[in-house]
């Protein structure tokens, strides 16, 4: 379950998980911030396809780890690289950077 | 024509003379009590007993007197005639009895000493004798054989003659004198009329009239009166030979009976004698399948265990076939609840049918007994094979099975199910033979669909040793229904209620299906169980009913939702439901499909009281009912199975194979198994999906749709074509994509995918889904 606290750009996100997820959600988000370094140089070499295939991953995966937001950014991220839409390619690879310096994640049943 | 008449011959036609030439004497033959022969013309008036007329005491002229004899022959001639044509012996087909009659009837009607009657022989050379009657012996002969050879001009005769030869003096006429010195003269023989007797236009014989003392003038009459005898030695034949043909037939059908008999048994024997070393084979591929076995020899294994299920299952079919022909199979007599007979059926068939895409539906009217006694096996056997074929043999459409109390038989615990689909039917020609072992409607159909034709002639056996039948109606292209009748015995105490039904009593109860069968089969039994229930086969009218019912102040205690409707969908309407401003919502139990396994996802997402796998069985209905009752109520439920929303997981393992590219969540499946016993392989793209595949051995396969190298779509249709070619059972594949537009899950499915799940993919989800198929294998 997601649940996001405050709407500022310097507050905290806390995320309640389960448990059982303890092991594998670091690396989740780990390879979410290598998706942002991956993301920011594609734009700059205009690699489309790779944003589209990363961001229908994020889409697929975040909501399975707990992480809706993810999903929701991801679905834009694809989309918008369909549309070669580099303005919110960017604005939501930004969105996901933010996300992930201010998500903290507390396992609970 | 004879030129001087014998003594005996003179004498006896004096004799005639004296006793019948007054008409006194005539009017006395002719009267009651005389032979036939001597009754007089019937058109003659006459009254018995009056007085005679005058003229009787006049003589008779000589013409008259030509005229009285001509009758009496005739007379006489009509009665051998008529009473040889009513003969038995005539048509008996035992042609000695049935010539010594002729022969005897037919010389005494002439008045000749010798009748008889000679065949051919095969190589037309010579004849032989059948039948010879001397009229003063009263006895009959046969044996003697005369050869063309010695008598060339009477074979000559008996060929080209068109009438009867006519010899009134044999011993001068040209066609019989050759006789003269061997037999006409020794045995005093003066006259001969001999008759051909044809067959088929062809001379196959003759019959001889032979007169002893001189010569004897033939009339036409006689002539006639001999070759009427000639037919009837014909007609004699051919009904020997007819008792000859059917004697041969029933000689053959009896063989056939006994050699079906022999063979039935011979097989049962054998089967049995197959079935026990083939159950060790199969038993120990089972257990080398468990081995550490390389992908080659697990390939092999898979080819020895696929034939010899097959085998065992063909086995088992022939031995049932062959001990019904053979009656040595018997019924068991036990008791057995019919209702759970159906759904144990209904349940083996409801995987097959939604792979198909089919409506599958049963419906039990309620007037059926359902505590019966009989083989509930063997009727198990006769509902899986008639819906196996039903789902077999349609593409598209509907299976359902009625179940109603036998309207044709007036006995208690008669009772038919029939089965209707939507298929291609039985060409009308066709609607009897597929009833018989190793028999299906085209020679195609095995080829199309497989299949050896015995299950039908089988269930048909044991719907008739059931005291049933089975019968078929049936349009080409449209469909048939296979109607089974059967006779069981009702359990004494069947008067008691049924016990696991809930109590609904004073619950109201939408049902709401846009299949008609399936909202009769919801209505009638929610009905039985005390609940008063409306229906609605669309989702606009299910919405109108709720606030209709909430502002009558008769709200809805339960909303039984199909998922897939046209227009407005379950979840819709159970969404508008949950956000509607009315107090008291009522409890929505969703009926998915497993085809569809999101359905039950969203079940639970919902937060719904539950959901029903369809096709809808009762207990399954009872059971989900009764917990989101008591769910509603605070009581915990108790777990029972399908229908929860908490479904007991089985703990026996599966192997199961993620396609799909994105690391993180490959890892995220791995870890919601990590604590299963299931073992899960993955597969970063299609390509590598399909290599696994032909190697391993899998369960189940989850399937990513967008995948680099080779995506979902084209690996899940290499998997399906390699199945095919390799002849291996099909695996089930389960398709996880983010998209759920209806174009896009049709192409999902035309690939050849079993079921669809939306990602993101919860735990709870996966889980549900795993133990459902694992459930499936074990049926």
């Amino acid at each position: 379950m997601t649940t996001i606290k405050g709407a500022d750009a310097q507050s905290r996100i806390t995320v309640y998980l389960d448990p059982d997820l303890e092991d594998i959600v670091p690396g989740f988000l780990e390879n979410r911030r290598k998706d942002v370094d991956t993301i920011t140089g594609c734009v700059e070499k205009n690699d489309l396809e790779t944003i589209r295939i990363l961001g229908h991953r994020m889409k697929g995966d975040g909501g399975g780890y707990g992480f809706e937001s993810i999903s929701a950014i991801g679905e834009v991220l694809e989309q918008a690289a369909l549309r070669r839409d580099h303005a919110t390619i960017r604005e939501r690879t930004s969105e996901l950077s933010s996300f992930l310096r201010r998500v903290e994640v507390v396992y609970k049943r | 024509m004879a030129k001087s008449e014998p003594s005996t011959r003179k004498k006896r036609r004096l004799d005639q003379k004296t006793a019948q030439t007054s008409v006194e004497s005539l009017r006395a033959a002719g009267g009651r009590g005389a032979p036939p022969a001597m009754r007089t013309n019937e058109s003659t008036p006459q009254t018995v007993g009056s007085p005679l007329p005058q003229r009787t005491a006049q003589l008779p002229t000589p013409v008259s007197l030509m005229q009285v004899r001509r009758t009496q022959a005739l007379r006489s001639h009509q009665n051998a005639l008529l009473e040889l044509a009513k003969s038995n012996a005539v048509h008996s087909g035992d042609l000695t009895r049935a010539l010594q009659a002729i022969t005897t009837a037919g010389g005494r009607a002439l008045d000749v000493e010798r009748m008889s009657i000679w065949l051919f022989q095969n190589d037309r050379l010579s004849i032989r004798l059948l039948d010879l009657y001397e009229l003063s012996r009263h006895s009959h002969i046969s044996g003697t054989v005369l050869e063309a050879r010695h008598y060339p001009a009477y074979f000559q005769a008996l060929e080209e003659e068109e009438r009867a030869i006519a010899a009134h003096d044999a011993r001068r006429d040209p066609r019989t004198c050759e006789f003269a010195q061997n037999y006409l003269i020794p045995l005093n023989i003066g006259a001969m009329l001999d008759a051909p007797i044809r067959r088929k236009g062809k001379v196959v014989g003759v019959l001889c009239n032979e007169h002893v003392g001189g010569s004897r003038s033939w009339s036409v009459d006689e002539e006639n009166f001999a070759s009427s005898l000639a037919t009837m030695v014909t007609l004699a034949m051919e009904a020997a030979e007819r008792r000859e043909a059917e004697q041969a037939l029933r000689l053959a059908k009896e063989a056939a009976e006994v050699a079906n008999r022999v063979k039935s048994e011979f097989l049962a024997s054998m089967s049995h004698e197959i079935r026990t070393p083939m159950n060790a084979i199969i038993g120990m591929a089972d257990v080398l399948w468990d081995t550490q076995l390389n992908p080659e020899q697990r390939k092999y294994l898979r080819v020895v265990r696929r034939a010899g299920g097959s085998l065992l299952s063909l086995i088992n079919d022939i031995l049932d076939l062959s001990k019904v022909e053979a009656g040595h199979l018997e019924l068991d007599i036990v008791d057995f609840d019919l209702s759970d007979l159906i759904d144990k059926a209904i349940e083996i068939l409801a995987l097959r049918a939604n792979e198909k895409g089919l409506d599958l539906a049963c419906h039990l009217s309620a007037d059926v007994p359902c505590k019966l006694i009989g083989d509930p096996n063997r009727l198990h056997q006769i509902l899986v094979n008639l819906l196996g074929n039903a789902i077999k043999f349609t593409d598209k459409g509907s299976v359902v099975m009625r179940v109603t109390v036998d309207p044709e038989v007036a006995t208690a615990g008669a009772v038919r199910f029939s089965i209707t689909d939507t298929g291609i039917g039985v060409p009308p020609d066709q609607c009897e033979t597929i009833f018989d072992s190793f028999t299906q409607a085209h020679s195609s159909i095995s080829r199309t669909y497989g299949g050896t034709g015995l299950g039908l002639s089988i269930s048909k056996h044991l719907a008739q040793l059931m005291g049933g039948c089975i019968r078929v109606e049936s349009e080409e292209g449209r469909g048939s229904t296979f109607h089974c009748t059967v006779q069981l015995a009702i359990q004494s105490q069947s008067t008691q209620p049924e016990t696991s039904a809930p109590k609904l009593t004073g619950f109201r109860i939408l049902a709401v299906d846009d299949f008609p069968i399936n909202l009769v089969i919801l209505r009638e039994t929610l009905t039985s169980w005390g609940a008063e229930v409306m229906g609605a086969d669309h989702g606009s009218q299910a919405l109108e009913e709720i606030t209709r019912a909430a502002a009558a102040g008769k709200p809805f205690d339960i909303v039984l939702l199909d998922c897939r409707m046209p227009e407005m969908d379950g979840f819709e309407i159970a969404t508008r439901i949950q956000t509607s401003p009315s107090q008291g919502r009522p409890l929505v139990i969703m009926l998915a499909s497993d085809r569809w396994a999101d359905d039950i996802a969203r079940t639970y997402d919902l937060g719904l009281a539950g959901y029903l796998v369809k096709p809808i069985r009762r207990s399954d209905l009872s059971q989900t009912v009764s917990i989101a009752l008591d769910r509603a109520k605070g009581v915990p439920p108790i777990s029972k199975g399908s229908g929860q929303t908490s479904p007991p997981r089985s703990t026996s393992s599966l192997h199961v194979l993620l396609a799909e590219d994105s690391p993180d969540n490959q890892l995220l499946i791995q870890t919601y198994l990590k604590q299963t016993p299931h073992r899960i392989d993955l597969a970063d793209n299609g390509q590598i999906a399909v290599d696994k595949f032909r190697n391993g051995c899998y369960d189940l396969i989850l399937m990513d749709i967008q995948m680099p190298v080779m995506d979902g779509l084209t690996a899940t249709k290499a998997i399906r074509q390699c199945e095919q070619q390799e002849g291996w059972p099909p695996t089930h594949i389960v398709a996880l994509t983010a998209l759920v537009l209806k174009e896009e899950a049709a192409k999902i499915f035309e690939a050849g995918c079993n079921a669809h799940l939306t990602k993101p993919i919860k735990k709870s989800t996966l889980l549900d889904l795993l133990s459902a198929y694992k459930g499936k294998l074990h049926t």
